[in-house]
Parts: structure tokens; C-alpha cells; sequence
């Protein structure tokens, strides 16, 4: 119990640096405060992994941390109440359907992002963990965490790009690459 | 060295956010809303039928004997395993369940009576499968779990002051600053927890693609050799007896596995010549669902499926279910759970607000995105109100409320108005609902589990009507 309530405080004193250092205009005192609040996090996960585990331990830390440092923006909230005029915006009526290319290139995103994405995020995941020579049930349950972050990187960039056809074109080779390295072996 | 991301590529991933925000928007928030309530469903599960007693006195006699008197009722045939849910502390009632059926277990050892939670079940479904066939619903959840993950990348190198606002929280008078800081704010510091919610949530629907793929590649196509690697090979034995004896493996797992919470007991192929006992218990310093430990139908140990002292992979798989549900630790981690799954579900409903906002005119998705956002929970109160007091099946009631809020969105053209009128609603269904229960199920709805859930919603009520306060302060009612 008493190293839970230290590794709380630990994590308490660590969000009140971040907070004095982001608050503060000297370079010099700025860094410090990082460094510390870095060293008090790292002392405050090692109290909770020391209490309850490695595992728990970290979930702890985690959840330990977001909830004060949203306590403490919550605390540290600035409240201005100039006499801002509340624009009313005008109402349109209807949808405002968008024109037939857009659409079409909004099927096409959509399509890409949730089927496109996902089938080259796996094909590349077990190309590259079958890679690793780790055990096969490690290398499966790394797939398994890792494919997700894959998925979303490629649905990112299919949005992100302002040509549509250079994410399509090159996750579409990558996924025949990958499809060729599994299935020609 | 100094890393910065570059102005275009952070308004690239800036239209990125909004495109798939947008894309995901609805679903996305019925999948929070509903992942924020389902952590609590152990709970809403007691809340539901409160007058069943908790209790953790079961002694594996009385288990034994629950078991016996079930299979008697299901004629001694199963075409499934026959599951015990065993009580515990954060579930401290027994269930036994096989073809679909489920009743609960008094400590004596009686049946008392079915399991009913349809309210958690709207619930739950929702979260689970969008209330679609299961087969299809896990896999458009899972989807918006790998969108989640592509929102938070893009989130990130967006985010040009994600430094520099790390700490700023305005409030008052600016209503999208406000919204904008609590988005920003809300996503940066949870931000792992949002990613770990994102990569397990789509393990649930999607990983089998992902491991017909491993099969093919790892095992020569034979998925069972897979299976068999990750979660275990089944044992095989033969000539058991038709009743096995329950009693006489919940009494040796203390000897077995000390300090561990045993949580359930699967008969495996029961009723059959080739029946044997499975019986999960929760190692408590691990984050694994649980050890399996098989005992053949007599009660005599045979082994464990080995997942407490695996490889990290497997241990990593079989901790999934937890992690996402944080059903692990403390009650209080549950609590901590569901305000992280209410911030996610706020990051939703203000990243939409935002982009609307932004448009410099208000129409026909305003007034719809407002109907989604305060006619989902509206629909699910009133769903629960109707169950408790006429017994109508809730996902329908659901539905109907949710459509109907939505037209009546879109039939009043002052956005404010819709907007404190669902307010209004919302603040008052819920004390509404608080009271049904209570009343409909006093003197049983005294107990704690119930009194707090029935407190919960009256304090959901006055936080509603406080928001509506302050925006009626500020004059923001017409």
C-alpha cells in the first residue's frame, strides 16, 4: 500500500514539473524540470511494477498518470470570460450533397482505408515478423499488436495524401509483394 | 536537434483527421458511449436483477449440485459445453449455462431462476456488434478500432502545439476554444491508454484473418496446429463418467494452484463418453483471463493449458479481454476504465463538433449529429425504462427512439433549441429511470450495487442539467 501511495505521489510530482516547466520562460529551469519530471515518472513506475508486478504495474502507472494530469489541466483551467458575441451562422437548408467525383473519390478512400489497408497490413505484418527469429507463438502475438498500428498508418496516409493514387498504387505493391513472399515459398 | 513536422504535412494530416473522423463519426461514438457503459456490466448485470442475493459462500458442493439438478432439467443431454460462472468479488454470483440457456445458482445449490439483463445486453451488443449478426458487427467494431489508430497517428502530427497547449484548458465564454482545448487535451494525455483500447479492440473481430494467414504461412495451412500452439491442444480421454464430479476439482484447486480465483468451470464436450473438466482460475498478478486446468470427469488433476508460465506472446493474447475491459485490480480500476471511455466518447462527439464549427453555417448535419449525440443516450433510457416497467424488448425501443429523435432534430431549424429541449429530456429520463428501478424493485434495490448505480445516474442527471445551466448563463439558449 504504501508503495502505491508513493508511486501516486511520484506521478503527482512529475505532471507538477511538466506543468512549471511548460509554465516557465527559462530555458535553463525548463530543462531541469523535464529531466526531473521524466526521473519521478520513471521512480513512479518502478513503484508500481515493485507493488504489483510488471504487468499490472504498468497499467497502473498509465492510468495513474493521464487521470492526474487531466485532473491538474482541469485544476489549472483558464477561464475568460471576455464578452465574446455569439455569432449565430446562418442555416442552410438540405444536405448539400457533394458532386459525383467527390463521391466517387470518397468510395474509393473508404474502400481503400477499411479493405486495401487491411489486407496490406497483414500480408506486411507476417512478412516481416516471420522474418524475426523469434518463436513462432511470439512472432504471431507481435503480428497480432503490431498489424493494428500498420492499418492505421496506411488509412492515414490513403487521407492524407493530395494523390489519391500514390498510397493506392504503393500499398497495392506492397500487398502483391507480400502476397508473392508468403505464397510462392 | 530540433524535430518539427512540417507545415504541410501537418495540414495534410490535418485533413486526414477530419476525413476519417467524419467517415467513422457516428459509429465511433456508439462504439465509446457503449464501451464506456459496458465496463460497468458486471455490475449492471446485479443492478438488473437485484433481488437475486450476492454472495461468495458457494461451496463446491452446492455448485455440484446446481450442476446436477441442471443436467437433470436439460434430460442429461447438451448439444454444447455445460459453463459455471463461478462467483468472485466483482461478480459475486454463480450462473450455470449450455445451448443458449443460463440461470442463476443460489448458494444452496437451487436454480433460482434465469439469467435476465436484456438492458446490459442493449448495451453490450452495442458495443460489441453495433446490434448487426455478430459475425459482421465484430468485424465493423474492429474496423473502427484500426480507424482509431489512424486518427490517433494523424492526431499526432497534426497537432502543431501539442507542446506548447500541453497543459491549456480554456473555458468560458468561446464554446469552440473550450471544445478544441478538451479535444486536444483529452487525447495527448490518454493517449495510451486510446491507442491500447484501439490495437485490442481489433483483435477481438479481425485477428482470425490475421492468423489464417500466419497458418498458411508458419504451419503448411493447418490452422488447428495454430490454434493448438497459441491456445492449447485439447486432451483426449475417454470412457468418463455422464455427471462429472465438479465438487471434487474446485476442491483440489486450492492444493493445485494457491492464490489463484478460480472464475469457471467449462465441462468440455459434456455429456459425452469424452467429457472432461476445464476449470479457468485467475492468477492475480497477471493481466492472463486465466489458467486452464483440466481434470478428467472423476475430479482427478490431469494438467494445465500453460498460459501463466507461456511464451510473452501467448500470455500477451490471453491478456486482451482484460486490458480492453480493464476488468483487472481494483473496483476502482473499473471506475478509472469507464471515465477514460467517456473521454474517448467526448474526443468524438467534440472532434465532430469542431469540424462543424468550422463550416460557418449550421444545416441539416447539425441538427442530425446533434440527434445522435443526445438521442443515443435518450434511446438507451428510455429502452430501459420501458423494460423495467411494460417489459418491451429494449434494442427495438432503442432504435425506434433513436429515429424519432432524429426527426424531431430535424424538424426545429434553432439548433439551441433542439439542443436544451434534448437536454431537458436526457436530465429528466434519467432521474426517471434512478426512480423506476428503485421503486419497482424496493426493498431489493437497497443493496449497495444497485443504490450506487441508481445514485450514478441521478448525479448523470444533474451534470446534464448543470451543462444546460451554464449555457443558458451564457445566453446561448436561443
Amino acid at each position: 500500500m504504501l508503495y502505491s501511495i508513493a508511486a501516486f505521489v511520484g506521478s503527482a510530482l512529475a505532471i507538477g514539473l511538466f506543468y512549471r516547466a511548460w509554465q516557465s520562460n527559462q530555458l535553463a529551469f525548463k530543462r531541469v524540470a523535464k529531466l526531473g519530471a521524466l526521473g519521478f515518472m520513471l521512480v513512479s513506475l518502478n513503484l508500481w511494477v515493485h507493488e504489483y508486478g510488471p504487468e499490472l504495474g504498468v497499467c497502473y502507472a498509465v492510468v495513474a498518470f493521464s487521470l492526474q494530469a487531466w485532473s491538474w489541466i482541469f485544476l489549472a483551467r483558464q477561464r475568460i470570460d471576455k464578452d465574446i458575441k455569439r455569432i449565430d451562422l446562418p442555416f442552410v437548408k438540405g444536405l448539400g450533397m457533394p458532386g459525383r467525383v467527390e463521391s466517387v473519390n470518397a468510395i474509393i478512400k473508404i474502400l481503400a482505408c477499411v479493405f486495401l489497408s487491411a489486407v496490406c497490413a497483414m500480408l506486411v505484418t507476417v512478412v516481416w515478423t516471420t522474418a524475426l527469429s523469434i518463436g513462432k507463438v511470439n512472432l504471431i502475438a507481435l503480428g497480432i499488436y503490431s498489424m493494428p498500428v500498420l492499418w492505421g498508418a496506411a488509412a492515414y496516409w490513403l487521407c492524407a495524401d493530395s494523390k489519391l493514387w500514390r498510397p493506392v498504387l504503393v500499398l497495392s505493391g506492397l500487398s502483391v509483394l507480400s502476397y508473392i513472399s508468403i505464397y510462392s515459398v | 536537434m530540433r524535430f518539427s513536422i512540417s507545415p504541410s504535412a501537418n495540414k495534410n494530416a490535418l485533413k486526414s483527421h477530419a476525413w476519417l473522423g467524419l467517415a467513422v463519426s457516428v459509429l465511433m461514438y456508439w462504439v465509446c458511449l457503449s464501451g464506456a457503459l459496458s465496463v460497468f456490466s458486471q455490475e449492471l448485470l446485479r443492478w438488473e436483477q437485484p433481488h437475486i442475493a450476492d454472495n461468495l459462500d458457494y461451496t463446491p458442493a452446492s455448485i455440484q449440485t446446481a450442476y446436477e439438478r441442471f443436467l437433470a432439467m436439460k434430460d442429461g443431454i447438451t448439444n454444447g459445453n455445460i459453463v459455471v460462472r463461478l462467483p468472485t468479488h466483482d461478480m459475486p454470483r454463480a450462473r450455470i449455462s449450455a445451448d443458449g440457456e443460463s440461470w442463476n445458482i443460489s448458494p444452496s445449490g437451487t436454480l433460482s431462476e434465469p439469467l435476465s439483463t436484456p438492458i446490459t445486453d442493449l448495451i453490450v451488443d452495442l458495443h460489441v456488434a453495433l446490434h448487426l449478426p455478430e459475425d459482421i458487427g465484430m468485424m465493423i467494431v474492429s474496423m473502427l478500432g484500426a480507424i482509431l489508430v489512424a486518427l490517433i497517428i494523424s492526431g499526432v502530427i497534426g497537432h502543431r502545439r501539442i507542446f506548447k497547449d500541453a497543459f491549456r484548458l480554456r473555458t468560458g465564454n468561446n464554446e469552440q476554444l473550450t471544445q478544441g482545448d478538451l479535444h486536444n487535451r483529452m487525447s495527448v494525455w490518454g493517449l495510451p491508454f486510446h491507442l491500447m483500447i484501439a490495437i485490442t479492440g481489433v483483435y477481438f473481430g479481425l485477428a482470425s484473418f490475421l492468423t489464417s494467414i500466419y497458418a498458411d504461412t508458419l504451419y503448411d495451412g493447418k490452422k488447428m496446429d495454430l490454434f493448438a500452439d497459441l491456445y492449447g491442444t485439447s486432451i483426449q480421454v475417454e470412457h468418463q463418467p455422464k455427471v462429472a464430479n465438479i465438487a471434487q476439482a474446485l476442491s483440489e484447486i486450492d492444493s493445485i494452484a494457491p492464490n489463484t480465483q478460480p472464475v469457471f468451470v467449462t465441462l468440455e464436450n459434456a455429456t459425452k463418453d469424452n467429457q472432461y473438466i476445464l476449470l479457468g482460475s485467475q492468477h492475480l498478478d497477471k493481466l492472463i483471463y486465466s489458467e486452464q486446468y483440466r481434470f478428467d470427469s472423476h475430479g482427478q488433476y490431469i494438467d494445465k493449458v500453460g498460459y501463466s508460465d507461456g511464451d510473452a506472446g501467448q500470455q500477451a493474447l490471453f491478456s486482451v479481454y482484460r486490458i480492453h475491459f480493464g476488468h483487472f485490480g481494483p473496483e476502482a480500476m473499473k471506475i478509472f476504465f469507464g471515465l477514460m471511455g467517456f473521454a474517448l466518447t467526448i474526443i468524438s462527439v467534440t472532434g465532430i463538433n469542431l469540424w462543424l464549427a468550422k463550416r460557418q453555417m449550421q444545416g441539416a448535419l447539425n441538427q442530425l449529429w446533434l440527434g445522435f449525440v443526445w438521442g443515443t443516450p435518450i434511446g438507451l433510457t428510455v429502452a430501459a425504462i420501458l423494460e423495467l416497467t411494460l417489459s418491451l424488448p429494449p434494442k427495438p425501443v432503442f432504435w425506434l427512439v433513436l429515429v424519432a429523435g432524429l426527426i424531431a432534430s430535424l424538424m426545429q431549424n434553432v439548433l439551441a433549441k433542439t439542443h436544451h429541449r434534448l437536454l431537458n429530456v436526457l436530465a429528466v429520463l434519467l432521474v426517471v429511470l434512478a426512480v423506476t428501478h428503485f421503486v419497482g424493485h424496493y426493498p431489493d434495490s437497497l443493496v449497495l450495487n444497485s443504490v450506487i448505480i441508481d445514485a450514478a445516474f441521478i448525479v448523470f442527471a444533474l451534470c446534464v442539467w448543470r451543462y444546460r445551466h451554464s449555457r443558458v448563463r451564457k445566453g446561448w439558449n436561443s
